[in-house]
């Protein structure tokens, strides 16, 4: 090593992070955006849009039932949402029957695939931050979408 | 290059990215989100440390991993995946800063380090927690700009990864002397004459 760091060096270059994180945070999302943008490159995907986000849950109606809606040109993407506990479970339905959904949250990938009439179900989703990746069968001809996240 | 033996500095930064990456390459998608985890935060840094605002950094910090999926194949040793995309954010905001100080129609007095400052308040005394905060960030605004940006972005990595990182922020060690030599010795001088100053411990 060229650099004899010590003790005090190491505590020093552990304050300074401390000082950058806290008078000039990188935007928590970003790591997300990221991830999104590389996704939506490597599959040469199009990025949905968010047509209609889940509503928060209010006191008198402890049972959620959440619908989200995604649009893009080559396909839609509603979702309904229910469950408690930190588990979600999800009904979805895509415009395109026999396409791959993929559903992304803070701990890893569940995969399924829309039936004849392009409904899915998946889950013990974490509650969190999730997003899409949907693939149109191949002989479909369509693009696959990447949905943003949403925090369910 | 080589991994130092187990020991405390044995998972760096360099090595963590260097597994994800190589992951990655072998197929396993979630290596780049663990990349992207690990690795945005000392990029966000490097961006902001070289005056881009923080909508420009953002877009820096992005465009930069884009590019590195275009260029996967070129960065042949997986160790130097972190000095890759440092050079490319620090060319990449460079650039943007010189083209955006261009663009704004000048006024005599307002150079470069002023130009940033309005572009970027210095931060509110509110947000800067606490006395020993403060201090510190007294002292690092006496030292030299290149001394500042060094150590705000080694500052986001492990003590291992101190050289490669001065390299590819176009410092090389050999040129600037050992880090520590230099900007972190100074830091501590400049600390140890400041009868305010309440030591390391944190």
């Amino acid at each position: 090593m060229n650099d004899h760091l010590d003790d005090t060096d190491a505590v020093l270059l552990a304050d300074l992070r401390g000082l950058h994180a806290s008078i000039d945070p990188m935007p928590a999302a970003l790591p997300d955006r990221v991830k999104l943008a590389l996704t939506v490159q490597r599959l040469h995907a199009e990025l949905a849009e968010l047509t209609r986000a889940p509503a928060l849950a209010t006191r008198d109606e402890p049972v959620r039932a959440d619908a989200i809606t995604f649009a893009a040109t080559s396909l839609s993407l509603m979702v309904t949402i229910s469950g408690t506990d930190g588990r979600r479970v999800l009904d979805g339905w895509v415009t395109v029957p026999g396409a791959r959904v993929e559903v992304h949250d803070d701990h890893g990938t569940s995969t399924t695939t829309t039936d004849d009439d392009g409904r899915f179900t998946v889950h013990d989703v974490v509650e969190g931050d999730v997003w899409f990746v949907v693939h149109p069968p191949p002989d479909s001809g369509l693009r696959a979408v990447v949905t943003p996240s949403v925090h369910l | 290059m080589t991994r130092p033996a187990a020991g405390p500095d044995a998972d760096s930064l360099i090595d963590r990215a260097e597994d994800a990456f190589v992951a990655f390459r072998g197929g396993d998608d979630r290596g780049m989100e663990v990349l992207v985890d690990l690795l945005t935060p000392i990029l966000w840094h490097a961006a902001r440390g070289r005056g881009a605002n923080r909508a420009t950094a953002e877009e820096v910090v992005q465009t930069a991993w884009l590019a590195l999926i275009d260029h996967v194949e070129d960065v042949r040793d997986p160790r130097a995946v972190l000095a890759w995309l440092l050079t490319t954010v620090r060319r990449d905001s460079s650039r943007r800063v010189r083209r955006d100080q261009r663009a704004v129609p000048s006024e005599p007095a307002v150079h470069g380090a002023r130009q940033q400052v309005a572009d970027d308040p210095q931060p509110d005394v509110a947000v800067v927690h606490g006395d020993r905060q403060q201090r510190l960030w007294g002292h690092v605004q006496e030292l030299p700009e290149r001394c500042r940006y060094l150590l705000r972005v080694v500052a986001f990595a492990e003590r291992p990864d101190y050289s490669s990182i001065a390299d590819a922020l176009g410092m090389p060690i050999g040129s600037i002397g050992p880090t520590r030599g230099r900007c972190l010795e100074k830091l501590r001088r400049s600390l140890d004459t400041d009868p305010a100053w309440e030591g390391y411990s944190t």
